[in-house]
């Protein structure tokens, strides 16, 4: 079978990126800034400072904790059908995010998110089968800010029936999501983990106290966790992509550890948020070709460490679902998928993450439609040479009357988009391709019918949700997850 | 060094590609349908049809032909700044050609190509930092036909000063065009090759008589050749694209055969232009995942035969320069660039290369500045890994004053012309395209090409207005 394979380190430069990261974990060492945290790590037998909250962390009880990893991770749907493992040699695409704005691609107009349009979002990916799983894609300005921690999953599980990922950031929300997530698998998290967390390391170097306090009650729940640095060149970390990447492997290691030894044989996933920083302005560029460097660096080096893994890709710089845009995110999601990524984020969002359009979502579908083709393995043998139709066929003849031709066409031998176009041009006048694009989305929302939450998981769903608002002062009248609107 | 490369074929799997193809060009062969090429082939030993004009080879035949083909080639530009060395490890990258039509990139009409048009493309591309060498396009469709080929040449070499590549159909037509290349030149082409021609094989299997004669006839001239076979998936070529690529491979190695035997040692590339069909409508998709693979295919089988390599991507089935235009594009372009292609077949076409669109070069050119950047090489150690910066700014550090940040800004991480970084709000009311068209604008308005001396000027018309006389 022959795949396409992107290879970038070579195995010295594997080993010496190797050699960096543990001169970084064991010299410099990692601020973990929660006491929870450092405990382990003495218990362990790493060198702590409880005043100051850091630890160094010797190589040895790295590749001890690297051991307990399972090498396979699941992440279950509401509906099992959707479930998807990451680490099983499949690929799957993540809906990215969290980003503030709605974009109309029509009209160039953004607004910002709110619950209406989480659901909204939800029910798209649910409807489109590239969608493997999610991110809430957008953020819910209109939720109270004391349970929106709450409600955005909430919403998002009522309104999809693939698996969740997200961030959890304060401690207090773990124990009621939990039981939100085991009302919805109708059990252990263990057995059925609808939902995975995103532990997000601040670089250079450190954890977040209250998130990384949630994300360990979470892991011990069944959770399983995507580690997910997000060190920024000339910023908060080194100006070279190599020295980025240095950075992300050794805050993603020490997360490794963390997890491992609160909760040994937990699923963690290793993430890869690094990116550029644009030297003018300062803001994050996620669509370079730096990045898609980091990207390949980190996939390299997760499988050099028997972890799986997911790239950062298809999200763009660009302002619009532009030309800049499909360029920019097929680039980053090919290094990517030919790298050899578990899964990758994708879909949808534009302008740093910042911005989430359902044209581009739509879009997107058939970029990633495309990456799948192009990672495909495909035989190499004499049933695929065809040698025999090209004897048959010789110097100027015609292969469109073969039965090779109608067998290997039906068989998927060239994929189809299901909106780029293709054909002659004048089909396609006045029919402008994001246009198109944000009508079928708007169709398979017309259209497309999630299943419901069972109505008493619904009930206690709500429940949680009450509780903790209470115990919050929330106020009672404030936006509901379950929502009304269409 | 860390160099970013995409394989695909095992060893194992590219000798059994390469024993498919010596199966097909010796038991199936080749219609060459040129008597001087049947002599050739005759003489050195390949079993041939005189009548039939057909021939096969083996692999006694094919295999001292490889030998002579020269790994690198010089494509040199009027300008010598301009010059590139095809296969010393620097991509190579051409505009695409020949379209018929341009489009209003703004109003999203299109409408058929001039010459005036052709005149300003050409003068884009010369301009445009990232594109190497020029393929004509558009068509100059109100240039009458029997002089439209010296035209096409004509105006290019009036418009840009980089090196020209284009089919020559007829054998008539070689010292009229070769003319015109040495007149602005000022060389021969053996010395100063400003000028290379694409043989296009017509699937499955056939060469084109008045195209190879032209092509035997311009080898000996020093002109290099880019053999490039154009099988379809599903029409002229078989359905999978493994049967297309060894389509592709037999007849290159066909052309590889012929005029190494014409010239030894003359410069020849292996040219990727196999494509898929679209199976509704018959007609040819030039950008899919497909055209990625069997890029790589070809690639890889043209590196097993020591060959200098010439890949198709960038150009994009999109009707206007949007999303799917950079997705699909993007996708071809890095694979074939990944793949280790000496040259692509890259910037400006739409639908199926049919449409020049000016915002699609400048966008392209872009396209191409990032690809370089996945391309270079990166050397891992300790200078580049910036140790001494990460061990001293510690945990919860900040990297902002380094002296390394300052020194490795401009360095490390590219900066696109035109693609837009910065805030939503800089950009509000300014669409990529109307920029990239704006921009293209500029250039137009901005950019001149070093004119041909007085006395090539006057020799060019010459030879132009001497032709159309002849067909009169």
């Amino acid at each position: 079978m022959a795949r396409a394979r992107l290879t970038y380190l070579s195995a010295e430069d594997r080993d010496f990126v190797h050699e960096q990261v543990v001169r970084v974990l064991e010299e410099v060492g990692i601020g973990y800034n929660t006491p929870e945290a450092i405990e382990l790590l003495a218990e362990a037998g790493a060198r702590v400072d409880r005043t100051a909250l850091t630890a160094k962390v010797p190589w040895e009880l790295v590749e001890r904790c690297l051991a307990t990893c399972p090498s396979e991770v699941r992440l279950a749907g509401r509906d099992p059908r959707h479930d998807v493992v990451v680490g099983d040699g499949s690929l799957t695409f993540c809906a990215d995010g969290t980003a503030t704005y709605v974009l109309d691609d029509l009209t160039g107009r953004r607004e910002e998110g709110s619950a209406a349009w989480l659901r909204r979002t939800m029910r798209l990916y649910d409807a489109l089968p590239e969608v493997d799983y999610a991110w809430p894609t957008i953020s819910a300005r209109d939720l109270d800010p004391l349970t929106a921690g709450l409600e955005i999953e909430a919403i998002s599980l009522a309104n999809l029936t693939k698996h969740v990922q997200d961030e959890v950031r304060d401690p207090a929300h773990a124990p009621p999501l939990i039981e939100i997530f085991e009302a919805v698998a109708g059990g252990s998290l263990w057995d059925r983990p609808v939902f995975s967390t995103i532990d997000c390391t601040v670089a250079p170097l450190q954890h977040e106290r209250e998130m990384t306090e949630a994300t360990v009650a979470m892991v011990r729940a069944g959770v399983p966790v995507l580690v997910l640095p997000m060190p920024l060149s000339g910023t908060t970390a080194p100006m070279t992509v190599l020295g980025t990447m240095i950075v992300n492997v050794a805050e993603l290691l020490s997360a490794v550890v963390l997890f491992q030894l609160a909760r040994p044989g937990c699923g963690i996933i290793s993430g890869i948020g690094a990116g550029v920083a644009d030297m003018r302005s300062g803001l994050y560029l996620c669509g370079a070709p730096e990045c898609a460097l980091m990207n390949v660096i980190g996939v390299e080096m997760s499988r050099f460490y028997g972890l799986p893994c997911t790239g950062s890709a298809i999200t763009c710089d660009a302002k619009a679902a532009n030309m800049q845009a499909g360029a920019e995110g097929m680039l980053t999601g090919a290094a990517c998928a030919l790298a050899g990524a578990d899964t990758i984020l994708a879909f949808g969002c534009s302008d740093g993450a910042q911005s989430l359009s359902f044209a581009k979502v739509l879009l997107d579908c058939d970029s990633v439609g495309a990456l799948r083709r192009l990672v495909r393995a495909d035989p190499i043998d004499a049933t695929r040479a065809l040698v025999d139709d090209i004897a048959a066929v010789g110097p100027g003849g015609h292969y469109l009357g073969r039965r090779s031709t109608r067998q290997f066409h039906r068989a998927g031998e060239v994929w189809q988009p299901a909106l780029w176009q293709r054909g002659p041009f004048e089909s396609y006048e006045g029919r402008p391709l994001v246009a198109e694009a944000a009508a079928r989305a708007d169709e398979l929302l017309r259209t497309h019918r999630v299943d419901p939450l069972p109505e008493d998981v619904a009930a206690e769903v709500d429940d949680v949700i009450e509780r903790f608002a209470r115990s919050a002062g929330a106020p009672g009248a404030r936006v509901s997850w379950r929502g009304g609107d269409a | 060094m860390a160099r970013a490369r995409i394989t695909y074929l095992s060893e194992a799997e590219k000798e059994f590609v390469h024993q498919k193809t010596r199966e097909v060009l010796g038991k199936v062969g080749v219609a060459y349908n040129t008597p001087k090429a049947i002599d050739l082939l005759g003489g050195a030993g390949a079993r041939v049809d005189r009548e039939a004009l057909t021939a096969r080879l083996t692999w006694d035949v094919i295999e001292p032909a490889l030998k002579t083909v020269p790994r690198t080639v010089l494509l040199a530009g009027r300008d010598s700044s301009h010059d590139c060395v095809l296969g010393d490890d620097r991509l190579v990258t051409t505009s695409d050609g020949m379209t018929t039509y341009m489009l209003d990139d703004v109003t999203g009409e299109r409408r058929d190509g001039t010459t005036s048009d052709l005149a300003d493309v050409t003068r884009l591309c010369d301009a445009l930092s990232e594109i190497d060498t020029l393929w004509p396009s558009p068509n100059p469709g109100d240039s009458p036909a029997d002089v439209l080929p010296l035209v096409t040449q004509a105006t290019m070499v009036r418009n840009s000063s980089k090196h020209i590549q284009d089919e020559v159909r007829t054998p008539q037509m070689v010292e009229p065009i070769l003319e015109i290349y040495e007149a602005a030149c000022g060389a021969s082409l053996t010395d100063r090759p400003c000028f290379s021609v694409t043989n296009c094989t017509i699937a499955p299997l056939q060469h084109d008589r008045d195209m190879t004669e032209a092509g035997l006839k311009l080898v000996d001239r020093g002109v290099p050749v880019f053999v490039l076979p154009m099988p379809q998936s599903g029409t002229t070529g078989p359905m999978t694209l493994l049967g297309t690529c060894i389509l592709n491979m037999a007849e290159l190695l066909s052309g590889t055969v012929l005029y190494q035997l014409a010239h030894p040692g003359c410069a020849l590339i292996s040219g990727v232009g196999s494509a898929v069909a679209d199976m509704r409508t018959g007609g040819y998709i030039a950008s899919s995942p497909e055209i990625g693979l069997i890029n790589l295919i070809c690639l890889e089988m043209s590196r097993f035969y020591g060959l200098p390599t010439q890949a198709t991507g960038m150009s994009a089935d999109a009707k206007a320069a949007n999303f799917q235009a950079g997705s699909e594009g993007g996708m071809t372009a890095l694979v074939a660039a990944l793949g280790g292609a000496d040259s692509l077949i890259s910037t400006g076409g739409l639908d199926g290369v049919q449409i020049s669109s000016l915002a699609k070069y400048v966008l392209d050119n872009d396209q191409i500045g990032a690809l370089r950047r996945y391309l270079r090489e990166d050397p891992i150690n300790e200078t580049t890994a910036l140790m001494d910066d990460i061990l001293e700014v510690g945990i919860g550090g900040h990297f902002l004053g380094r002296r390394s940040t300052r020194r490795f800004s401009r360095s490390e991480v590219w900066r696109p012309q035109v693609f837009q970084r910065g805030t939503f709000e800089e950009f509000i009311g300014r669409p990529l395209v109307q920029e990239a068209a704006a921009r293209a604008r500029d250039i137009l308005a901005e950019h001149e090409v070093p004119p041909l001396p007085e006395d090539a000027e006057r020799h060019i018309d010459g030879v132009v207005s001497g032709w159309a006389a002849r067909t009169a």
